[in-house]
């Protein structure tokens, strides 16, 4: 009796213990898998030599290397950090890649912590001057001393102010996630023949399209897929911006309000695609003459057969002048007592790599932030070498990097699909987005 | 001196006795109090602040509370209210098929037809996914240019449109969730003496009255149990709306549940409003524990 309590007891115990272990590997075993990604393991297959440099890496102090590229991009990134560990650096970059949601909620808590915090990461251009008044960033200047070609003479000017503050740098851009209007060169040539022999569509030349175009049941241009960016390109030619200083947001300015209505009047005269639809299929099946998008999406376009397809600049209400806005995907280090000079001079190394070998990030689709291969001819192939083709392209491109952007883009995403699609009134729309960024501002002051 | 060792070894035993169950729920409480206890301790603390994640917390009192509650121009008030009323809309519809459905299909295994077990682990399999896959799966589906329903003739944006919307979010989510809720029910008419059923075979019962009489009170506590866990847990519905109601790649959905509100308010794209989402966690916790202790409540009643 009293030996079949203690098995009972003794079982129990195994079986407590083994939960208890079970749960500390399992905590050790995520932050493993984390390092571990898909990507990380096509890039592997792909070169059997950076595989046996990457088994050695683990055991060598390294550079985290935090990024978000969970896409096809993140091969390209995997291609450029093992070229970078080949050459056998003092510490070897260790690229764990993670969606961006997990990216943005793990940085505060490493931070908080102190422990953890990764050595380089990469941060969207809209968060940058949050994250630099929150005290998040530390300087590049000593990148910069490290590695004197990484400076602004050698990327897109605009770009790199991005990460310019009080004179100083925090942050080196990748690259340009344009955001313009592809089109589809064959309904372009059936439905409005001449439209870009000025790389610029005008509201008036959509308009006069819509009739010819939805006759047939082709859809002219879907503007609920990024059509705030075509928006905020409308309101900049008008000479609106989405702030009117720091603090206050300017949402419900006139030149937003015409925005947004231009654009509903596109949808209203049936030139849009229904409520709904997933625009970007639309595009690839054949049946949009034009649709708003990112470069980056231009692999995936590209891997249609049949679709011969070209992008331009985004929408305009006249030729005199034209935004296209951009995303950006940039460099940051978090301050990190822990990390040393040495390390900073290996990022800097690492990032004047990337520079050089910019070629390799134009592959994913964007528009690389450094110069160095835009005069390469794979590059200028490509259709995203558009936005760099020429100087009032690149000084086109605008940035939605104000400190409470990401506000004021969360607040007017609430809104805009209803607004264009006549479920919510424009003014009182943009009235409701416009009260919700100064209401999550008010909370920071 | 043997006395004494007898006493003090009969006293560590009774010591031993007392600690031996603490060795059992140890690893337990263990992970309960790290994972469970001190967030919700964590984050009644920071409903009483305002803090953006990286700063150091301002304490507010109780001024979060009364924006949320009692500011009637305030977008917080008006994100809870909206966030709130879709999910009680969501409660009040998916609990009572989310119980009524895994019933019905464990009633019909219950009967071991040549299959059954094949038809289980389809009937559970869905259980697995990861609500992402559900959602891409279901929206393509329901896409009616280039979905499933097109072959049919609908040309109607089921995801995004009255009443659909809704009927769309509640198929999904049962189909998505109704494993759970089966194989429990299994389990339990899997225990139901059979001598009974015989018994009422021979009373001349017909197969629903053995089902009303029989199975249904047999099974009553898990019942109870599963819509306790049902009621709980779609309180805290996130993932479905947000995949299946978007308004295109990328838009806002049309369903906005509070859980979304309260993610939006702490991870959205700018600084983190930490304190105020908290505070609506909390309001959402205290509506939920209140539901469930008037579920517990009319349960006990009944015993």
């Amino acid at each position: 009796m009293m030996r079949k309590k203690i098995g009972k007891a003794g079982l129990s115990l195994c079986m407590a213990a083994m939960l208890a272990a079970g749960a500390l590997t399992g905590c050790g075993g995520s932050a493993e898998e984390e390092a571990q990604t898909p990507e990380n393991a096509a890039a592997e297959d792909m070169t059997e030599g950076a595989a046996e440099d990457v088994t050695e890496a683990a055991s060598g102090d390294e550079i985290e290397f935090w990024n978000f590229f969970t896409g096809p991009d993140g091969d390209n990134m995997k291609v450029l950090v093992d070229g970078f560990n080949a050459t056998n650096p003092a510490y070897r970059i260790k690229n764990v890649t993670m969606a961006s949601g997990d990216l943005y909620t793990k940085i505060p808590t490493v931070v908080n912590s102190g422990e953890g915090i990764p050595d380089l990461t990469i941060v969207d251009v809209a968060r940058i001057p949050m994250f630099y008044e929150q005290g998040l960033l530390e300087s590049m200047a000593s990148v910069m001393e490290n590695a004197p070609e990484v400076k602004k003479e050698n990327y897109n000017a605009l770009v790199w102010d991005t990460g310019t503050f009080d004179g100083e740098q925090y942050a080196v851009p990748l690259d340009m996630g344009v955001i313009g209007v592809a089109y589809n060169k064959d309904l372009v040539e059936q439905y409005a023949p001449g439209v870009l022999d000025d790389n610029l569509i005008t509201i008036d030349e959509i308009k006069e399209i819509i009739p010819k175009a939805s006759a047939d049941g082709i859809v002219t241009v879907p503007v609920s897929f990024f059509g705030y960016e075509q928006a905020l390109a409308l309101a900049k030619q008008e000479g609106g911006d989405l702030f009117k200083d720091e603090n206050t947001p300017n949402i419900n300015s006139p030149e937003f309000t015409k925005a947004v209505q231009t654009l509903k009047d596109i949808v209203d005269l049936g030139g849009c695609s229904e409520e709904g639809e997933e625009n970007l299929q639309l595009f690839m099946a054949g049946e949009a003459i034009f649709c708003p998008d990112g470069v980056w999406d231009a692999n995936a376009l590209n891997a249609i057969e049949g679709l011969n397809w070209g992008i331009t600049n985004s929408l305009c209400y006249n030729t005199d002048t034209f935004y296209n806005f951009s995303n950006s995907n940039q460099f940051v280090m978090l301050k990190n007592d822990k990390r040393s000079d040495e390390k900073e001079k290996v990022i800097a190394d690492f990032l004047e790599y990337v520079r050089v070998n910019a070629l390799e990030w134009a592959r994913s689709g964007q528009v690389p932030a450094s110069s160095a291969a835009d005069d390469e001819a794979e590059y200028a192939a490509m259709n995203q070498h558009f936005f760099v083709s020429a100087p009032e392209m690149e000084e086109s491109i605008r940035f939605n990097n104000y400190k409470y952007s990401g506000y004021a883009n969360d607040a007017i995403g609430k809104v805009f699909g209803d607004i264009l699609f006549g479920h919510t009134d424009l003014e009182e729309g943009l009235a409701q987005a416009q009260k919700q960024a100064e209401d999550n501002i008010a909370q920071n002051q | 001196m043997v006395t004494d060792n007898k006493k003090s070894g009969r006293r560590s035993g009774k010591a031993r006795g007392r600690l031996l169950p603490l060795v059992f729920i140890g690893p337990h409480l263990i992970l309960f109090s790290v994972f469970v206890l001190f967030p919700i301790l964590y984050g009644l603390v920071i409903s009483f602040t305002k803090w953006d994640l990286i700063g150091t917390p301002e304490w507010v009192g109780l001024a979060n509370y009364k924006e949320i509650l009692f500011n009637m121009e305030s977008t917080y008030h008006k994100d809870f209210v909206a966030g709130l009323k879709n999910t009680v809309m969501f409660v009040a519809l998916n609990v009572p098929v989310s119980i009524l459905v895994p019933l019905g299909f464990a009633l019909l295994l219950h009967i071991k037809a040549k299959g059954s077990k094949v038809f289980q682990s389809v009937y559970y399999l869905p259980t697995l996914f990861s609500i992402s896959a559900v959602g891409i799966m279901w929206m393509q589906m329901l896409n009616k240019r280039f979905g499933l329903v097109s072959i049919f003739g609908i040309k109607k944006a089921l995801t995004i449109t009255n009443p659909w919307m809704w009927i769309m979010l509640i198929i999904m989510s049962v189909w998505w969730t109704m494993g759970t809720n089966m194989v429990i029910y299994q389990a339990a008419l899997g225990g139901v003496s059979k001598d009974l059923y015989e018994s009422a075979a021979l009373d001349g019962a017909s197969g629903f009255q053995k089902i009303r009489y029989i199975a249904l009170p047999s099974i009553r506590f898990q019942l109870l149990y599963t819509l306790v866990i049902t009621v709980a847990g779609s309180f805290n519905v996130y993932g479905q709306p947000l995949m299946l109601t978007q308004q295109g790649t990328g838009g806002a959905p049309k369903i906005t549940v509070l859980i979304m509100t309260i993610t939006n308010l702490a991870f959205g794209s700018g600084q983190s409003i930490a304190g105020m989402a908290s505070a609506m966690a909390v309001i959402l916790g205290v509506f939920i524990l209140v539901v469930s202790l008037i579920q517990f409540r009319l349960t006990t009643k009944e015993d």
